[in-house]
């Protein structure tokens, strides 16, 4: 299953708290992917999601423009 | 204003005999204020906010724990890639209180030499005897449109001229930055069919969105209706309107906690600020 966060327009923490709580309801191998366009809201994503069993993958879409995509191990 | 009317003009006539000059035009119609007085009344409002900055910033000498920053910025800044960095350094810095204010270029930096205002965040450059400048980056703007209304992103001038156009109020800076890039392209912004301007970047999208007409707007500003393709950016006959925008402060100013903002924003904040 994937789930989806449009982060857009919205700055930290708050992508950071709605991705927590999905992360939490995921099961193994189901992908959460997040939409964001605020830099310092990738790098707190990736900060946090490293101490866990978790495959993270950042993409800059467009210019300015990143989707991180999560797959719980 | 806790004073009477009589008292009032008692005042203003005390310092017009001390500054020997006339500050009020006093007919049967009321009070107008004169040139001389147009200028008092600018310094007033300097001295005024200053008083206030002065007393807010004693008082964090006393209080070691408290301790505050107050930043100007221009809109587009302000709106879209300050929160950031300033969530950062707050981070970083758990006591400091941040107060931050959004007006236009000139504004800010009439704030930053002449208000104590702290630090400003401006399109373009500007540096004098008491300011100081520190580059932030590059940026740019676009001609916009909806696929509603277009549905082809290249186009010639002439193509594009016919639409009209809502654009950003001229008292923004961003609006020299267009006439200027026009210029530049051998183009006027008279031969824009301009029905509109505003100061808010929001509602000029509003209506671009709509397909009601085009804009010249920061990329900053529509990231999110580029990405879901609400909104596309135009290519028109290689004109381009690239900008930088800086970081200012009052040097004459000193203040602690104000070279920690500064340093943050020279090392960590440039790539912060989204």
């Amino acid at each position: 299953m994937v789930r989806k966060i449009d982060a857009l327009g919205e700055m930290c923490p708050i992508p950071l708290i709605k991705a927590k709580e999905v992360y939490a309801k995921m099961m193994e191998s189901e992908i959460l992917i997040i939409i964001t366009d605020h830099s310092c809201v990738v790098s707190s994503i990736i900060d946090y999601f490293k101490h866990f069993k978790c495959e993270v993958i950042m993409y800059e879409v467009i210019n300015g423009v990143w989707e991180i995509k999560i797959v719980r191990g | 204003m806790f004073i009477s009317q009589p008292a009032a003009s008692l005042q203003i006539k005390a310092l017009e005999k001390e500054l020997k000059i006339k500050l009020l035009e006093r007919s049967n119609r009321g009070v107008v204020p004169t040139e001389a007085g147009k200028v008092v009344y600018k310094y007033a409002e300097n001295i005024l906010s200053l008083c206030e900055n002065m007393i807010k910033d004693t008082r964090e000498c006393n209080d070691s724990v408290q301790k505050r920053l107050t930043i100007s910025s221009c809109a587009t800044l302000g709106q879209y890639s300050l929160p950031c960095s300033l969530y950062e350094f707050s981070k970083k810095f758990k006591d400091i209180e941040i107060q931050t204010e959004h007006t236009f270029t000139y504004d800010v930096i009439s704030q930053v030499r002449d208000r104590g205002f702290d630090i400003g965040f401006i399109e373009g450059s500007y540096s004098d005897e008491s300011i100081e400048c520190v580059f932030m980056g590059n940026a740019e703007l676009f001609f916009v449109a909806s696929p509603k209304l277009l549905d082809i992103e290249t186009l010639s001038k002439e193509q594009l001229w016919q639409y009209s156009f809502f654009l950003i109020h001229r008292k923004c800076s961003l609006r020299k930055i267009i006439e200027e890039n026009l210029v530049k392209a051998n183009e006027s912004i008279s031969h824009l069919k301009i029905n509109m301007e505003s100061p808010s970047i929001e509602a000029i999208k509003s209506f671009v969105l709509s397909g009601n007409g085009v804009s010249i707007l920061p990329y900053l500003s529509i990231k999110k209706e580029i990405y879901n393709k609400a909104l596309k950016m135009l290519k028109v006959d290689n004109i381009s309107f690239p900008y930088s925008f800086s970081m200012i402060y009052n040097k004459k100013h000193i203040k602690p906690i104000k070279y920690e903002f500064i340093n943050f924003m020279k090392n960590e904040g440039q790539k912060k600020l989204c």
